[in-house]
């Protein structure tokens, strides 16, 4: 069991929250990242993901008064990305054949371009973890980041994730897999969250804990399943939002005492308790 | 404190071998595993060539090539190791290529109107997305039961997967990993997608010649695929119980270039960086450096900036440690690449060889290290720095160390 507990001086700061999300039905609403690019002309690669990445990570380095200088070496990014997107016109296009394809769609696809896109908009050149898919998997990203800063590899960690949903491809899967979503549940999401080693002002993180259950994934899917509790009273988010529901949790919720709990359905258990000033 | 690293145990499902044995023989004697693809037609295509696992789907027990490649290989890994299964205090960290999904299924599915299949093992399979399946399956199987991580940042994975491994054994967060990667996109989207980009060779005759690592004529990487696994714990552990030490491993780091989405940094800082970071971490400087386990993928930009990276981290040794570069044999494993080129130089470090770069024949005036071009070279080695710099500008470096240290 990886498990974090404690206060103490040197436990990381929350200094800044960022998020962007759209809503089951709001498919057609696309967030706007041209204000944080650093090459203009990379916003033809970018999808929907990356779009949600880079505002998320840009309105969270905002929030922690860090915009305008590049993040530099000693600045890491840890990122969990969701199920990968793809939309059924572009389905489509590969049935049709070599020449109907277009060529943006292998950079809008490969898993690791929200983490290059977030680099290159803010000049991180700091080490990664870069992970998938689910909610669990934030844990995992949230320790590693907590470890590189106890341990000075770092000065301050972007940990987040992003979501893209509300497309053909993970539709279809929510659809498909054992204990089934509804398509009209899901949300896009991008959540990041900055951290810095304390002491210092700002949120932080009171535990965090995360276990795993070893499963056969054909005859013995576990059943998933998430809470939200702010100062003891439920609460919940417009829509499933995947590996972003915690990060995007702590930036609905502002302020208060945080508990999430969560048992995902490729078998982790995880816990933690945040408290945002 | 922190603890050292073994690698106690190996295990390959390659182009060039499907097992570790038959693969050190084939990488030591320069063996290329390019042909051209028959895993799809490919003759749409401007790439029609691949380094395929001699592998059919006869052979596998589950629809998606690398969740084969992954059990096959950790299996060997773990039988190598002496050890059946993992228990408490073991985990996994493995890198996945996460490529959509086989045009055969999506043709399937077109075919039904974008239904849902019914079977049950289909809708775990059907258009899947293999961590789903692979995770859990050698979770299960091999009762790892620590939170598995896993990595996907491209051709980096393989490489991360292995350092992440290594950090957790190093903390002492697991005291077995079992880190690797494993990966297929020879399937139309996968190298079409690559073809689209103009990232993949078209010199399709002869296949085998295709993949020329810092040659003149290099115009871009062979698609390979492939799985690789390592037995990684506590080397006084190991000792105790007296396996088998392949290697150590001394460190790790990463970072990023932040600069262009389609081309390296073109100084190589970022790949700079990720290799200081690894030696720093190692706790050595870029004397101690005895060979390069490149990362040298026959693409025109890559190999000339890893090159100049080379050059600035090794100064006036840079030629005269011997840099190779596997992915001239069985091509580009992408998220797997890391993981089965450690192993490769591993089994370098083992046997005091170090393997060869093949079809290097016109050199390239901006790619001039000591490339080891004649076949296997004896060269006693105790420290090889091994890279794996991704497309997106994510750079990721391991050192190892030979287990009996210095002769």
């Amino acid at each position: 069991m990886d498990e974090i507990h404690g206060t103490t001086p040197a436990d990381p700061v929350i200094t800044g929250i960022g998020h962007v999300a759209i809503g089951p039905g709001d498919a057609g609403e696309r967030p706007d990242p041209v204000p944080f690019l650093r090459h203009k002309k990379e916003r033809k690669y970018m999808g929907r993901q990356d779009e949600l990445a880079v505002v998320a990570a840009g309105r969270a380095i905002q929030a922690a008064g860090l915009a305008g200088e590049p993040l530099g070496a000693r600045t890491g990014l840890y990122l969990v990305v969701g199920f990968i997107p793809f939309e059924r016109a572009d389905a489509d296009s590969l049935l049709a054949g070599y020449d109907e394809v277009n060529p943006l769609l292998t950079f809008r696809c490969l898993p690791n371009m929200p983490a290059y896109h977030i680099s290159a908009c803010f000049g991180i050149t700091g080490p990664y973890f870069v992970t998938y898919p689910g909610p669990a998997q934030f844990h995992l990203a949230l320790d590693e980041a907590i470890r590189a800063l106890a341990a000075g590899r770092i000065d301050r960690a972007l940990v987040g994730a992003v979501v893209h949903q509300q497309n053909f491809l993970v539709e279809h899967h929510h659809r498909r897999i054992a204990h089934p979503v509804s398509p009209n549940t899901l949300m896009d999401a991008g959540a990041v969250i900055v951290l810095t080693q304390g002491p210092g002002e700002g949120g932080s993180i009171r535990e965090h804990k995360i276990t795993y259950r070893p499963h056969d994934p054909f005859d013995d899917p576990p059943v998933p399943s998430e809470t939200f509790r702010v100062d003891g009273a439920p609460f919940s988010l417009p829509g499933i939002a995947g590996a972003a529901s915690l990060p995007l949790a702590l930036g609905l919720v502002g302020r208060g005492n945080l508990h999430h709990t969560l048992s995902s359905r490729d078998g982790f258990l995880a816990e933690s308790r945040f408290v945002l000033p | 404190m922190k603890r050292r690293v073994a690698v106690t145990g190996l295990g390959v499902v390659s182009p060039i071998g499907l097992s570790v044995p038959e693969f050190r023989e084939n990488l030591m004697a320069g063996v290329s595993g390019v042909g051209p693809v028959t895993l799809f037609d490919a003759d749409m295509l401007p790439t029609r060539i691949a380094a395929e696992v001699a592998l059919h789907a006869a052979d596998l027990e589950y629809r998606d090539r690398k969740v084969d490649f992954a059990l096959r290989a950790a299996a060997e890994a773990l039988r190598d190791a002496g050890i059946e299964k993992g228990g408490p205090g073991a985990g996994l960290a493995i890198a996945l290529g996460l490529e959509l999904f086989s045009l055969d299924d999506l043709a399937a599915l077109s075919r039904i109107g974008f239904e849902l299949p019914t079977a049950a093992r289909d809708r775990m399979t059907f258009l899947q997305t293999p961590s789903d399946l692979c995770i859990p399956l050698l979770a299960r199987r091999f009762h790892f039961p620590e939170p598995p991580m896993t990595l996907i940042s491209a051709c980096a994975a393989g490489t991360d997967a292995l350092g992440t491994g290594f950090s957790m054994v190093r903390d002492g967060r697991r005291d077995l990993v079992l880190a690797g990667g494993a990966d297929s996109m020879i399937n139309p989207p996968g190298l079409g997608g690559f073809s689209k980009i103009m990232a993949t060779s078209v010199r399709n005759d002869p296949p085998a010649d295709a993949s020329c690592p810092f040659d003149l004529r290099r115009d871009g990487f062979v698609l390979g695929e492939g799985a690789a696994m390592l037995v990684l714990e506590p080397f006084e552990a190991a000792r105790a119980r007296g396996a088998t030490i392949h290697a150590e491993i001394k460190g790790y780091a990463t970072s990023f270039d932040a600069d262009r989405i389609s081309r390296p940094h073109p100084e190589g800082d970022g790949a700079l960086r990720a290799m200081r970071g690894a030696l720093a971490d190692a706790g050595i400087g870029p004397d101690r450096i005895d060979a390069v386990n490149a990362h040298g993928t026959s693409t025109p930009l890559n190999d000339k900036v890893e090159t100049l990276a080379l050059k600035r981290l090794l100064g006036d040794r840079a030629h005269e440690v011997p840099v190779s570069a596997a992915k001239s044999m069985f091509g580009h494993l992408i998220a797997a690449a890391g993981a089965v080129e450690a192993v490769a130089a591993i089994l370098g470090l083992k046997s005091g060889r170090v393997h060869p770069t093949i079809n290097l024949e016109e050199p390239d005036p901006e790619c001039d290290l000591d490339y080891v071009t004649e076949g296997a070279r004896p060269h006693e080695q105790e420290f090889v720095l091994s890279n794996s710099f991704g497309f997106g500008g994510q750079n990721a470096c391991v050192v190892l160390r030979r287990a009996d240290g210095p002769r």
